[in-house]
């Protein structure tokens, strides 16, 4: 990931530079070849242990159909 | 929020059913927190809530454990909830209602893809046909790629 913009390219490419970025990490914007400022991207800190999902739902008793049923119950009213 | 998870997405993610392992593979890597809009939340559970209280013991049983599983994810910080522009989302959608030249698909397949696309997200993740046209539409990359 580009960790480094001029403000042109900071300022035209705002969203595929910053959307990449962490929170807490940061791009180093440069003027001229010379650092002008440091954009640091807010948000909320990422766990440190990663859940998998489809393991925990694979543990659940019942079976696809009847969860299927209920999703099916619910998109129906939205 | 770079990825958008509209409600029949997510309960894939916190119900066992047929999409649920292409929506498992589709956010495994992907970091958590998964960020959510209030609006979702409500949806998730107002739709669960509304099973685990209703008359059909099977639906409550699934609802209940989906219920479950839904507050534990959101107490472990799977799911986190973040900010939205709602003007924005709600503009849109109310452009997208008045541009479809045939009949519009219901206020919620609009409105999820307007959230996404005002959030500037590059990703919508949704098993919704009608949702997924407008997010392509409007420039974002769509998961699973194929329904």
């Amino acid at each position: 990931m580009k960790k480094t913009a001029s403000v042109a390219e900071f300022t035209k490419q705002f969203g595929p530079i910053t959307n990449d970025l962490a929170p807490g990490e940061s791009v180093q914007v440069t003027s001229y070849g010379k650092v002008h400022g440091r954009y640091v991207r807010e948000g909320m800190p990422r766990r440190r242990r990663k859940f998998d999902l489809g393991k925990r739902l694979a543990q659940e008793e019942y079976g696809a159909e009847a969860g299927q049923q209920l999703v099916d119950a619910i998109l129906s009213e939205v | 929020m770079t990825h958008y998870l509209d409600l029949g997405f997510l309960l894939c993610l916190v119900t066992k059913a047929s999409g649920s392992p292409l929506a498992w593979e589709a956010v495994r890597t992907l970091p958590q927190p998964l960020p959510l809009t209030t609006l979702q939340a409500l949806q998730v559970e107002n739709g669960l809530r509304k099973r685990m209280l209703g008359p059909d013991p099977k639906l409550q049983a699934v609802a209940a454990r989906a219920w479950g599983l839904w507050q534990f994810y959101l107490r472990e910080m799977v799911f986190a909830l973040t900010l939205a522009p709602w003007d924005a989302a709600f503009a849109l959608a109310r452009s997208w209602n008045e541009r479809t030249p045939e009949e519009p698909p219901t206020s919620s397949f609009l409105l999820h893809p307007a959230i996404a696309a005002s959030c500037g997200c590059t990703h919508f993740l949704s098993f919704q046909p009608e949702s997924r046209a407008l997010a392509a539409a409007a420039g974002m990359t769509l998961l699973p790629v194929k329904l």
